[in-house]
């Protein structure tokens, strides 16, 4: 069941296509990664589901029904560009953030207490927005996102300018509006995070998708089969079907890469037992960092 | 509350609760009501009596000299050499010589020694009383008698008096009418830029801190235009009602400290001044200087009405040119490019307060006429027609078009401000700008 569903979308500019025919479904309570390179269109897409601007073509559907302009309450947005009135105080803002998401003054307030309390803000209520570390202005910024309780939740490069601790706090609350229900989209540049939090994840470049699909299968689809192998003694000749790509003196131990072209990892292993004392043997799981670089320079080529 | 509302109030609220805005509200009466109170102050206390000694040698002008309020003739024997060092060591005093032979169709070698030059209100006493001797003592010796002389004199004052359409006339004074004009036109033009320009330094301020991009992911950017220019039209109306109440304030407190007897003496040592020895011609001017005492002068103009007309030209007005500014403030990426686009809008400003003055000298011409109906020019120019007495279907055209002209700004700021606010680093022009107008979705 998809909460969103991207249909055929087409955004021109005058010297550009930003999008041209993207059609692409989020699943509901997924974490779904939006990736690409500077320039691809990601941008255009997240401003086209908050209705910031409107698709030359094609058509959004939330729930099975087209966008409609109360539909930004369900929607929570951090975009990559971040920005706070310099002058306001931190509690204020919040409050008038929420509101305009169309919480209630009372409720708003209520929230902004709880988050303000987890996020460790609390003193700083009354501090203006200048006043404050990039770090916290980035806090005040993701609460002012999901304080609304949004279903559909649009973070760009949310974890830019946190340190690590403040970077794992911000992970933890993003799985945990995952599990609540949420629905998230996250657009990054930092593949790590794609591989720890991502469920599905598409690629686009140049305005065209050009990957997309549940993250096991991609890293299935990716594969290419080749183990890794940390051995002490000699490595006796491979039988049909096995290819040793590589063979070197490792720190510890020797090592070697085998692609299998037919044939199990098992049996493998069955046929190098008896021979080598075996260190290590491991699958090499493309990264997406190595998926991210392939898919876009053979689009290029 | 809606959307609109919410943004309303934060751009009323951050802006009133500014310390900008405090200091401003409290120092604008008290300046405007030093405009009022220091010429009383210094008319009060300026009691330099000025001493002129008169050494007539002819002896035909020293009777016709009359001391008056801060002006002392004192005759004196002998030529009046002898006076001049007492002269050079006197600040405020002065020896007028009148040479003894004087042909009266020739007359010169009058001098006038003093340390420090003579006030032009003395030297036309002066030159007045003398010119008049001479007159006088000309058509004398033409065997005119002096009573005859007398009656000659004409003094013809011209009462102004207004028809009104009901069919009546009332008193209209032109005096009041050109200063309150002028003044509400140049208020105008003053408030225009002053708020204007707040809205603009509102969105460039939303853009450059790219806190746009949230709100307007939760807005559509007519809403937030349309709250930010209403919350500012609001803070300036609240200042321009606090501005009125402190300044009345501050001139009535000051005005008790003056007495009314004092103030009418202030007049009339002033009209005194200027109308010597001309009984008809002080009661006219007293009548006029009365302005001074401000109410009486402003019941002929109906005030309440012109706090009306101003309040909506202002609100007229700053509609119109503060969208063009959020326009403008929303294509731009800070404040300093903004001044180059912004020369286009400022110019029908500064040509309506040009057109201001010439319709001072003829409010009822065509140029007044249609500037007056202009919406870009027509909350200046009709503030300054107005006390001169406009026909009501003027004004009632002039405000519908005015309307209608914010609606129209409005529609195509918007269209600009919606692309304007998403588009950076991109160096905009005036082509620029019609272009996006046409931009879909």
């Amino acid at each position: 069941m998809s909460l969103l569903s991207i249909q055929n979308v087409v955004k021109r500019y005058q010297q550009h296509t930003a999008l041209s025919g993207v059609s692409l479904e989020v699943p509901q309570g997924k974490i779904f990664g939006l990736l690409g390179p500077n320039g691809a269109g990601k941008t255009s897409l997240i401003r086209i589901i908050n209705q910031i601007t409107m698709p030359d073509e094609g058509q959004i559907l939330l729930q099975g029904k087209p966008l409609k302009a109360e539909d930004v309450h369900r929607i929570g947005y951090l975009p990559e560009e971040r920005g706070l009135y310099k002058k306001m105080k931190i509690g204020e803002q919040a409050l008038y953030l929420a509101r305009l998401k169309g919480l209630s003054r009372a409720e708003a307030n209520k929230r902004i207490k709880i988050w303000f309390e987890k996020f460790e803000l609390q003193p700083w209520w009354n501090k203006k927005v200048e006043e404050l570390s990039k770090g916290m202005q980035q806090k005040v910024q993701f609460i002012c996102a999901v304080l609304h309780e949004p279903e559909l939740i649009i973070l760009d490069e949310p974890f830019s300018g946190f340190d690590p601790i403040n970077a794992e706090m911000l992970k933890q609350e993003i799985l945990g509006m995952k599990n609540r229900g949420a629905t998230i989209i996250f657009s990054t540049h930092r593949m790590e995070s794609v591989e720890e939090l991502c469920d599905h994840v598409a690629l686009i470049d140049k305005s065209k998708v050009v990957l997309n699909g549940a993250t096991r299968d991609i890293k299935k689809q990716f594969s290419t089969n080749t183990f890794r192998l940390g051995f002490d003694g000699i490595l006796p000749t491979l039988p049909a079907g096995f290819d040793l790509i590589s063979e070197r003196a490792g720190h510890d131990w020797q090592e070697a890469r085998i692609q299998l072209n037919n044939g199990s990892s098992n049996e493998l292993l069955l046929q190098l037992l008896p021979h080598l004392k075996i260190h290590a043997f491991e699958e090499e799981v493309p990264s997406f960092n190595e998926i991210f670089i392939r898919t876009v320079k053979n689009a290029q080529a | 509350m809606s959307k609109v509302g919410i943004i309303i109030e934060r751009e009323f609220m951050t802006r009133v609760k500014s310390k900008q805005f405090v200091i401003f509200t409290l120092l604008g009466p008290v300046l405007m009501s030093l405009m009022f109170i220091i010429p009383v102050l210094i008319a009060m206390y300026s009691e330099d009596n000025q001493k002129i000694w008169v050494a007539d040698n002819s002896g035909i002008f020293v009777e016709q000299f009359k001391s008056e309020k801060g002006l002392t003739f004192i005759e004196i024997e002998g030529d009046g050499e002898n006076y001049k060092d007492s002269a050079r060591a006197s600040e405020n005093s002065g020896v007028l010589i009148i040479p003894a032979d004087i042909d009266l169709y020739k007359p010169d070698g009058f001098a006038y020694f003093s340390n420090s030059p003579m006030g032009a209100a003395a030297k036309r006493t002066v030159e007045r009383t003398l010119n008049q001797r001479v007159e006088n003592l000309k058509l004398e010796s033409s065997g005119l008698r002096q009573s005859y002389i007398d009656s000659l004199q004409a003094d013809i004052s011209l009462v102004t008096r207004k028809l009104t359409e009901a069919g009546g006339e009332v008193n209209s004074s032109t005096g009041a009418a050109t200063g309150i004009g002028f003044a509400g036109a140049f208020i105008m033009y003053i408030f225009i830029f002053i708020y204007g320009m707040m809205v603009l330094r509102g969105v460039v301020e939303e853009k450059s801190s790219r806190v746009m991009e949230v709100i307007i992911s939760s807005v559509k950017p007519f809403q937030m235009m349309l709250g930010k220019i209403i919350g500012i039209a609001a803070v300036g109306l609240f200042q321009f009602i606090l501005w009125i109440i402190l300044t009345f304030g501050i001139v009535t407190v000051a005005s008790s400290f003056i007495s009314k007897d004092q103030q009418k003496d202030l007049v009339k040592s002033r009209v005194e001044a200027t109308t010597a020895g001309q009984p008809e011609v002080a009661v006219a001017m007293e009548e006029e200087a009365m302005g001074f005492n401000l109410m009486e002068e402003l019941e002929t103009v109906n005030l309440p009405f012109m706090i009306g007309m101003f309040l909506f030209y202002f609100l007229g007005g700053y509609l119109l040119y503060a969208s063009l500014f959020a326009a403008i403030g929303s294509a731009v990426d800070n404040e300093a490019d903004s001044q180059q686009i912004l020369f286009p809008v400022t110019i029908p400003i500064i040509i309506a307060i040009i057109v201001a003055q010439m319709v001072i000298q003829n409010p009822g011409s065509s140029i007044a006429f249609w500037f007056s109906m202009i919406p870009l020019t027509s909350p200046i120019v009709m503030l300054v027609r107005l006390p001169f007495g406009v026909p009501v279907w003027e004004i009632v055209l002039s405000m519908s078009l005015l309307i209608g002209g914010f609606f129209a700004t409005a529609w195509l700021a918007a269209r600009i401000y919606r692309v304007g606010v998403l588009m950076y680093g991109k160096k905009v022009t005036l082509r620029e700008l019609s272009k996006w107008i046409f931009y879909r979705g």
